[in-house]
């Protein structure tokens, strides 16, 4: 993607984070959400799966397949919140220890990452799971930027290391700093509880994503909140629009406006029920977010190997 | 034709369960009660308990300036607890009060029955339980603890 464009899109992400943060995380769930959750799944079967020992291939579907089923069961309320939380986090573990053996072929720095990972999981079901589920869910949105610079060629990666800082770290921290939702209320373009989808109001959907007590401190976490709103739509960008172009194998073109328009008709049902809909829609993410883990642990562990084999002398 | 016939159904399950559903992508508890009527048995944690009606606490932002502001709504409220007020932070009100589609209301209507902006009032929503906390804590520091003692074991003793 040229720049000027990039430039052009993640600003518009921003404006509507900071202008209409309810609007723009409902309607671009609703718009976005199935279709990115499918592609992004497609993409790593394709690129990151044959990379895979197939005795690795086998417990992360597995693993999946709980992740899918423990949402399932939890919407139709078969298995308490609870539960579901840690029993996800269970389920993410061992896709991330699915990855050890091929980690330790690759050596100490992979084996490390793999387990500090695990540790980091276990830790946080042991401390809070729901709220590690919601560090999680913001943390997701990140993952696009190392599976875009593992699709390029290593001479333009370093470019996309920088823009990929642009993006994900330095855009949130100034929507995080008030000074973008200062310029839109000044400019009388802010209307935070504008929402086209009868999601509820604003207040109601900061728990989707981890933030601060709202009573305590309620411009900060709308300030958090549309941070979070402006990754979200960056990730869609991301996934939508470059993942399934750069990089090969690429996705077959139209396979990406195809699926935008099997969500349109699903509109309806976030119009008719918005909870229930991201409910039922978070049985796919769920599985595309864990997804994310061994895939990212594996371009981990590739990394590892090239940095061992330049270092490595003969 | 396979390809539809799996869109016609991934459709038949979106358009049939949405209802069943009660709470978000990754759940908060406050929406235990959303598709129940009063009285319906719920749990919370792993305490049964009752959807009752509530007045929930929440800010509004709708006129630029966060407040406070108040509505009616249903809460899953534990059988052991008190009959008086379900947590430091829900009034229960009269049932006449209490529509359970007004978890749902948009925010135009939320503003109308929005409370003049008062003190803001103690935290409502999803509880986030920490009473693991300590044994966690307890293990990252023996694992520190460990970690440290070993690197020392391996530094090279100081030749004199």
């Amino acid at each position: 993607m040229p720049a000027a464009t990039a430039a052009l899109i993640h600003g518009a992400c921003l404006l509507a984070a900071v202008a209409w943060p309810l609007a723009t995380y409902s309607l671009s769930l609703a718009c976005f959400g199935l279709a990115h959750a499918l592609v992004e799944l497609r993409v790593l079967d394709q690129r990151i799966r044959p990379r895979l020992p197939r005795r690795a291939q086998l417990p992360i579907v597995a693993a999946l397949a709980a992740v899918f089923a423990i949402r399932c069961a939890a919407n139709l309320q078969w298995l308490p919140r609870a539960q579901a939380h840690a029993l996800e986090l269970l389920a993410g573990v061992a896709t991330v220890l699915a990855v050890l053996p091929l980690a330790r072929s690759r050596g100490a720095a992979a084996r490390t990452t793999v387990i500090a990972v695990a540790a980091a999981l276990v830790l946080g079901l042991l401390v809070s799971p729901l709220g590690t589920l919601l560090v999680l869910a913001v943390l997701h949105n990140l993952a696009p930027w190392p599976l875009l610079i593992d699709a390029l060629p290593p001479q333009r990666r370093p470019q996309a290391w920088q823009r990929g800082a642009i993006t994900w770290l330095a855009m949130p921290l100034l929507v995080l700093s008030g000074v973008p939702t200062a310029a839109a209320t000044a400019l009388g373009l802010a209307a935070p509880e504008a929402a086209p989808l009868p999601s509820g109001p604003l207040f109601d959907q900061f728990g989707a994503f981890v933030g601060p007590d709202p009573f305590a401190s309620p411009q900060l976490a709308l300030l958090a909140f549309s941070a979070c709103v402006y990754l979200q739509c960056a990730h869609y960008v991301a996934v939508l629009g470059v993942l399934p172009r750069q990089g090969q194998p690429s996705l077959p073109r139209g396979t990406v406006p195809a699926l935008l328009l099997l969500a349109l008709p699903l509109l309806v049902l976030w119009w008719i029920d918005f909870a229930g809909a991201r409910a039922w829609y978070g049985t796919i993410a769920g599985v595309h977010a864990w997804a994310e883990f061994p895939a990212l642990l594996v371009l981990v562990s590739a990394s590892s190997t090239t940095g061992r084999s330049r270092t490595t002398p003969g | 034709m396979a390809r539809p016939r799996c869109a016609l159904l991934l459709f038949a399950c979106f358009a049939a369960l949405p209802r069943v559903a009660a709470a978000d992508d990754i759940a908060t508890e406050e929406e235990i009660c959303r598709y129940r009527k009063e009285g319906d048995a719920c749990t919370i944690g792993d305490r049964p308990g009752k959807c009752r009606a509530a007045t929930c606490s929440r800010i509004d932002y709708s006129s630029g300036k966060p407040q406070a502001a108040e509505r009616p709504c249903q809460q899953c409220v534990p059988d052991d607890a008190t009959p008086t007020p379900p947590g430091p932070t829900a009034t229960p009100t009269t049932p006449a009060a209490t529509d359970p589609k007004a978890a749902g209301a948009t925010p135009a209507a939320d503003s109308k029955t929005s409370a003049p902006p008062a003190p803001a009032p103690a935290k409502k929503g999803c509880a986030v339980d920490d009473a693991q906390a300590g044994p966690a804590a307890l293990l990252l520091v023996l694992m520190l603890a460990r970690r440290r003692s070993a690197r020392r074991r391996c530094q090279p003793r100081p030749q004199r």
